[in-house]
C-alpha cells in the first residue's frame, strides 16, 4: 500500500517535472520568438537616415567621362558631374537646364534655323568639388577633350558624329594628312616630323572650330543638321559632362593645346590620368572607390542646386544574390539589384518595395547575315545546300529568313525565359521611342504552318527537298539567349526533320569575334541606348555600316545601301518630328517586309529598395536605372 | 640541415620557372584576338582594325612564343602581370590590396583548425568507440562532406538573415567610411582588427571581428574536421606501440602517457597535412570569400574568372603557386626539423 502511495506520488513528481520541462522549453522558445521579434522590429526602422546603400553587382570601370561607356561607372559619373541639359525628370523627350542657363531652341534664338548652331549660356558661380568655379573655358575644354581622347570602341564617336561628321578623330586626320592608316604617320608611337602640320591642323581647322567660347556663351558648331543633338549632350554619366580645365591639365590630363592632342588620344585605361579620381560640379563627391569592394560618394554642400538630402552613398559591389537579398531583408541595403529570375524572391518581402513595369531602352535580335564567310568556317557543314550543311549565301532568300520569322515562339519565349518581363518590338526601336509602331500587321506571329509554307518556297523547293545542317550561336552564360536558340532549332526540327540546327554556346571573345568575321549564321545579341533617339537603333540593326547590320555580308550591304541608307540619312537631318516618325515607320516595314531579323524582346526592368526609400523617379536614360537611382532626388522617411 | 636547407631553395627558383611556364602555355592557347577581346568589353574597338592591332603590340600578344615567354617573364620580374579589367587596376596592386584580407582570414582561420582539429582528434582517440569519439566523428564526417558553399550559405543565413549577429563582407558601411575615408585612421599592417587596436578604435575592431567570424567558421570547419580525423587516426596508431605500454605498464599515469609520450609522435604526420592545409585554405577562400563578400583575393578571383579576366587569373594562379611552393618547403624543414629522419634519407 504504502509502495502504492509512494508510486504515485513518485509519478506525480515526475508529471510535475516533466510540466516543469515543457513550460521551461516553452518560455525559451517564446524569448527565442520575442528575440526574432525584435530583430524583425530593428527592420522596420530606417536605419542610418542620411546615408543610402546600394548593393549591386560588378564596379566601374573608370572615373573620366570621356573612356566612360560602361552603366557602373556611368551611375557614379552621374553622380559627381553635370551637362548642360538634363531630361526633365522622366521625359525622354524634354530637357531642363543645368550647367547652361537655357535649353537652346529655334523659339529662344538660341539654337539657329538651319540647325548647325547651338548657344549655350554658361551658368554662373557654380563650384567645382575641388572650389574653382566653373567658367566657359571648362565646357569648351571638356567637348575638345572628348574629341581627341575619342578611345578605341569608347563613347566619343557621339560628339564626332555631330561636330566633325565622322566617327573617329583618326579618320579626320587620315583625310587631313592623306594617308592611308593613322599609324602610318608613327614610328613607334612618336609623330613623324612631316606630319606634324597636318595634325595640328586636325584640331586647329576642326576640333577648335566646333565649340567655341564667345563670351559668357559656349557655341556648338555642327559638320551637319543632327536630331538627336540634345540628348546627347543630355546623357548623363559619360561624354558631356563638364570637366575642370584647370585640375584635369594638373592631373595629367591633355594641356589643351593644338600641338600635342595625339599625345593624350586613345589611351589605356591605366595612362588614363583620370581613371580613377574626379572634381565635377555634381552634388555628391567621390571620396573612396575600392574596385570590387565598395564605393562612397559624400554630399557636396555647396552644390549649385542645393545640397542633396542623403549625407552618403555606398555603393556596394556584393555579387552573390542571396547575400544581396539578406541584406535588402535586413536593411543593411536600401536598395538592391534584383535579377529578373528572382524577382518573386522579394516580391513578398515586409518593408521592401517592388516597382515593376519599366519600359527599358534595350532590346535583343537574333541575327541572320545574308551572305556569310565560308572561308574555314565549320559552322556552315558541308557548305552547300546538301542536307549536310548549308551555303555562304543561306540567308539571302527571303523565304528562309520569312520561315525563321515564323517558327519563333516569341511570346511564349517572354513568359517563359522572361518571366513575363519584356514586350514584343516589330523592328529594331523599342517602344518608348519616335518611330515605334504597335501595328499588329508588322509583327511576325508563331505559326508553324506559314513557317513551312515558306520553307518549302525556299531556293527553288530544294531546301525542303534536301533538309540542312547548321549551327546556330548564343554567348555562353547567358540563358535567355540559349533559351532562344534551343526554341529555333526545336521547333525547326518539328516544321521539318531534315532541319539540324545545333545551338552552341561560346565565350563572349570568340563570339564578337566569329561575329565580326561574319561567321555566324544565326546569333542573338542586343543593343542598350546611348540616346533616346531612332537614329541609335536603326543604323545599328539595318544600316549598310552598322554595328551589327554592317556584318551581314555584301548582298546586305549592298541592299542596305540602296533601301535604308538614304532613309536614314534623311531622317537625321530632318528637324520635324512627324516626318521622321513617317521615315522610321517605313523603315520599320521594309524590315518586316525584308524579315531581316528576329526582333525577340525588349526587357521591362524593375526596382527594389526599401519602403523607406522616397524620391525616386525613373528615366530610362539615367544610367544604372531601373536598379539604381538619381540619388540627388532620394531621401529615407 | 643547413645543407638540406640550401639544396630545397636552389630547386625554388626552378619549380617556379617550370609553374610560370606552364601558365604561360595555357594562356598561348588562346588566339591573339582571343586574347585581345579580354582587354575589351565593346565590340567596337574589334571592328577598328588598327586599334586592334595597337593594343596587340601593346601587350605583346602575337610574339612568337618564345619571345612572348621571355617578355612576359621580364614584365613578371618587375611586377608587371599586366592589368586586371575586373579590379579596374595593375594586377599587382590587386593583389597587394587584397592580401591583407585574406591573409587576415586565413591566419584567424589557423587557429581553430590547428586548435580544435589537434585536440578534438586526441580526445576522440582517447575516448576510442564511445559516445564522445561517435559525436565528433560523426561532427567530423559533416564537415568533411557538406560543400563549403552550402554551409557557407548556411551560416549565413541563420547567423545574418535570420540573427543579424555576423554581417557579411569586411565592415559595416559607417565602419568602411571611417577606416576608407578618416586621415585619423592610420594603417599599420592593413589587418584590419588589428589597426583598429593600435588606433585605439575598438568599436571598428569589433565590428571587423563580427565580419571574420562566419567566413573563419565556414573556412576552418572542412579544414579541422579532416585534421581531426588525421590526428585521431595517428594517435590511435601510437597508441597502440610497444613504448607506450611499457610506459603505462611502468606505472607513468594516463595524462603524461596520452600529453607527453603518445601526442608527441603523433603530431609528426599531422605537421605535414596540417601545414599544407593551411596552404590549402587559400584556395577554399575563393568560396568563402564569394559568399560572405569578403573582399579579398578569392573574391576577386572567382569574379576575374567568371568574366574571363586572364591577366587577374594568371596573377592569382602565379601568386597562389608562389605560395604553395614556398609553403610547400617550409614544410619540409618543419618536417626535417620535427623528425631527423628526414635529415638524414
Amino acid at each position: 500500500m504504502i509502495n502504492k502511495i509512494l508510486l504515485i506520488i513518485y509519478q506525480e513528481k515526475k508529471k510535475k517535472e516533466e510540466n516543469d520541462l515543457k513550460s521551461k522549453t516553452i518560455h525559451l522558445f517564446l524569448i527565442i520568438f520575442l528575440v526574432m521579434t525584435m530583430l524583425n522590429t530593428v527592420n522596420a526602422q530606417v536605419k542610418d537616415p542620411e546615408r543610402m546603400v546600394y548593393a549591386t553587382i560588378g564596379g566601374p570601370e573608370t572615373m573620366d567621362p570621356h573612356w566612360s561607356y560602361d552603366t557602373a561607372s556611368g551611375e557614379i559619373i552621374f553622380a559627381v558631374y553635370d551637362n548642360l541639359v538634363a531630361y526633365d525628370g522622366e521625359s525622354l523627350s524634354e530637357f531642363v537646364p543645368m550647367l547652361s542657363t537655357e535649353v537652346p531652341s529655334v523659339a529662344n534664338g538660341l539654337l539657329s534655323e538651319d540647325g548647325l548652331t547651338y548657344t549655350f549660356p554658361i551658368r554662373k558661380e557654380v563650384k567645382f568639388h575641388n572650389g574653382a568655379i566653373l567658367t566657359p573655358e571648362d565646357v569648351e575644354y571638356s567637348f575638345e577633350r572628348g574629341m581627341i581622347f575619342d578611345r578605341a570602341g569608347g563613347p566619343c564617336w557621339m560628339l564626332l558624329e555631330p561636330l566633325l561628321g565622322v566617327g573617329t578623330i583618326e579618320d579626320l586626320a587620315i583625310s587631313v594628312a592623306e594617308v592611308e592608316n593613322y599609324t602610318d604617320m608613327f614610328i613607334e608611337d612618336q609623330l613623324k616630323d612631316e606630319y606634324k602640320d597636318e595634325m595640328t591642323k586636325v584640331f586647329t581647322d576642326f576640333v577648335d572650330k566646333a565649340v567655341e567660347v564667345d563670351g559668357d556663351n559656349v557655341v556648338f558648331h555642327l559638320a551637319q543638321p543632327y536630331a538627336p543633338f540634345l540628348s546627347i549632350l543630355a546623357h548623363a554619366g559619360s561624354w558631356s559632362a563638364i570637366i575642370n580645365k584647370e585640375w584635369s591639365i594638373q592631373q595629367g590630363a591633355w594641356d589643351g593645346k593644338p600641338d600635342t592632342w595625339w599625345l593624350y588620344h586613345d589611351p589605356a585605361n591605366e595612362e588614363d590620368p583620370l581613371y580613377k579620381i574626379t572634381n565635377g560640379t555634381g552634388p555628391f563627391k567621390m571620396v573612396k572607390w575600392v574596385p570590387e569592394e565598395t564605393l562612397i560618394l559624400e554630399r557636396f554642400e555647396d552644390y549649385w542646386r542645393g545640397p542633396a538630402k542623403l549625407k552618403e552613398v555606398v555603393y556596394q559591389y556584393v555579387n552573390e544574390w542571396t547575400t544581396r537579398k539578406l541584406m535588402l531583408q535586413r536593411g543593411d541595403a536600401d536598395i538592391v539589384y534584383v535579377p529578373v529570375t528572382n524577382i518573386k524572391e522579394v516580391e513578398t518581402m515586409v518593408g521592401v518595395e517592388v516597382i515593376t513595369g519599366l519600359p527599358t531602352l534595350t532590346n535583343a535580335v537574333a541575327h541572320m547575315p545574308w551572305t556569310l564567310n565560308a572561308e574555314g568556317n565549320a559552322n556552315l557543314g558541308s557548305g552547300k545546300l546538301d542536307g549536310e550543311g548549308i551555303p555562304p549565301d543561306f540567308f539571302s532568300d527571303i523565304h528562309v529568313r520569312k520561315g525563321f520569322s515564323y517558327l519563333f515562339p516569341y511570346n511564349v519565349n517572354i513568359e517563359k525565359s522572361m518571366h513575363g518581363q519584356a514586350i514584343r518590338n516589330p523592328g529594331p526601336i523599342p517602344k518608348g521611342l519616335l518611330g515605334y509602331t504597335d501595328d499588329p500587321e508588322l509583327f511576325y506571329e508563331f505559326d508553324l504552318l506559314k513557317a513551312k509554307e515558306e520553307f518549302k518556297q525556299a531556293w527553288g523547293g530544294e531546301l525542303w527537298e534536301k533538309g540542312c545542317k547548321f549551327n546556330i550561336f548564343y554567348n555562353e552564360g547567358n540563358d535567355v539567349r540559349k533559351t532562344v536558340c534551343d526554341m529555333i532549332a526545336t521547333y525547326a526540327k518539328i516544321v521539318h526533320p531534315k532541319f539540324e540546327i545545333t545551338p552552341v554556346g561560346v565565350q563572349w571573345s570568340s563570339y564578337l569575334k566569329q561575329f565580326l568575321a561574319e561567321q555566324l549564321p544565326i546569333y542573338v545579341i542586343g543593343w542598350l541606348a546611348d540616346y533616346p533617339d531612332p537614329h541609335n537603333w536603326v543604323p545599328t540593326y539595318l544600316g549598310s555600316n552598322g554595328t551589327y547590320s554592317g556584318y551581314y555580308g555584301e548582298t546586305y550591304r549592298e541592299w542596305a545601301k540602296e533601301n535604308i541608307d538614304p532613309l536614314i540619312e534623311k531622317a537625321l537631318k530632318s528637324t520635324d518630328p512627324k516626318e521622321r516618325e513617317s521615315i522610321y515607320l517605313e523603315i520599320t516595314r521594309i524590315a518586316h517586309d525584308n524579315a531581316v531579323a528576329l526582333y525577340l524582346y525588349q526587357p521591362i526592368g524593375h526596382h527594389v529598395q526599401r519602403d523607406w526609400v522616397k524620391g525616386w523617379y525613373y528615366n530610362a536614360m539615367a544610367p544604372g536605372l531601373p536598379a539604381g537611382a538619381d540619388f540627388y532626388a532620394l531621401y529615407k522617411e | 640541415m643547413l645543407s638540406y636547407i640550401i639544396r630545397r631553395l636552389l630547386i625554388l627558383p626552378l619549380i617556379l620557372l617550370g609553374v610560370t611556364f606552364l601558365i604561360f602555355c595555357l594562356f598561348s592557347l588562346l588566339s591573339p584576338m582571343e586574347r585581345l577581346a579580354t582587354y575589351v568589353n565593346n565590340p567596337s574597338v574589334l571592328k577598328n582594325p588598327q586599334a586592334a592591332q595597337r593594343l596587340i603590340d601593346k601587350y605583346h600578344l602575337d610574339d612568337p612564343f618564345p619571345a612572348g615567354y621571355i617578355h612576359w617573364l621580364k614584365s613578371l620580374l618587375k611586377l608587371d602581370l599586366g592589368w586586371s579589367a575586373t579590379a579596374n587596376q595593375p594586377v599587382w596592386e590587386a593583389i597587394m590590396q587584397r592580401l591583407p584580407a585574406t591573409m587576415e582570414l586565413v591566419l584567424y582561420s589557423i587557429i581553430p583548425v590547428i586548435l580544435v582539429g589537434i585536440w578534438l582528434g586526441v580526445i576522440s582517440a582517447v575516448h576510442h568507440n564511445d559516445l564522445l569519439d561517435q559525436t565528433i566523428r560523426v561532427t567530423a564526417i559533416i564537415g568533411w562532406s557538406l560543400p563549403t558553399f552550402i554551409f557557407g550559405l548556411l551560416i549565413l543565413f541563420i547567423f545574418y538573415g535570420i540573427l543579424g549577429w555576423l554581417p557579411p563582407g569586411r565592415l559595416s558601411t559607417w565602419a568602411q567610411y571611417i577606416v576608407y575615408t578618416s586621415e585619423s585612421f592610420k594603417h599599420f599592417t592593413h589587418f584590419i582588427t588589428i589597426d583598429a587596436l593600435l588606433n585605439g578604435r575598438l568599436d571598428i575592431f569589433w565590428d571587423a571581428l563580427k565580419h571574420l567570424i562566419a567566413p573563419i567558421i565556414t573556412l576552418s570547419y572542412i579544414s579541422w574536421a579532416y585534421l581531426l580525423r588525421i590526428t585521431r587516426s595517428s594517435m590511435l596508431e601510437t597508441l597502440r606501440k610497444d613504448y607506450i605500454r611499457t610506459a603505462r605498464a611502468k606505472g607513468v599515469d594516463e595524462k603524461t602517457v596520452i600529453y607527453q609520450h603518445a601526442r608527441k609522435n603523433a603530431l609528426i604526420p599531422v605537421v605535414t597535412v596540417a601545414g599544407m592545409m593551411i596552404i590549402g585554405m587559400l584556395g577554399g577562400v575563393v568560396i568563402t570569400e564569394t559568399v560572405f563578400t569578403y573582399p579579398g583575393l578569392g573574391f576577386w578571383a572567382a569574379s576575374s574568372a567568371q568574366q574571363l579576366d586572364y591577366g587577374s587569373v594568371i596573377g592569382f594562379a602565379l601568386l597562389f603557386a608562389f605560395i604553395m611552393v614556398i609553403g610547400n618547403l617550409i614544410v619540409d624543414i618543419s618536417y626535417a626539423l620535427i623528425d631527423p629522419r628526414v635529415r638524414l634519407e
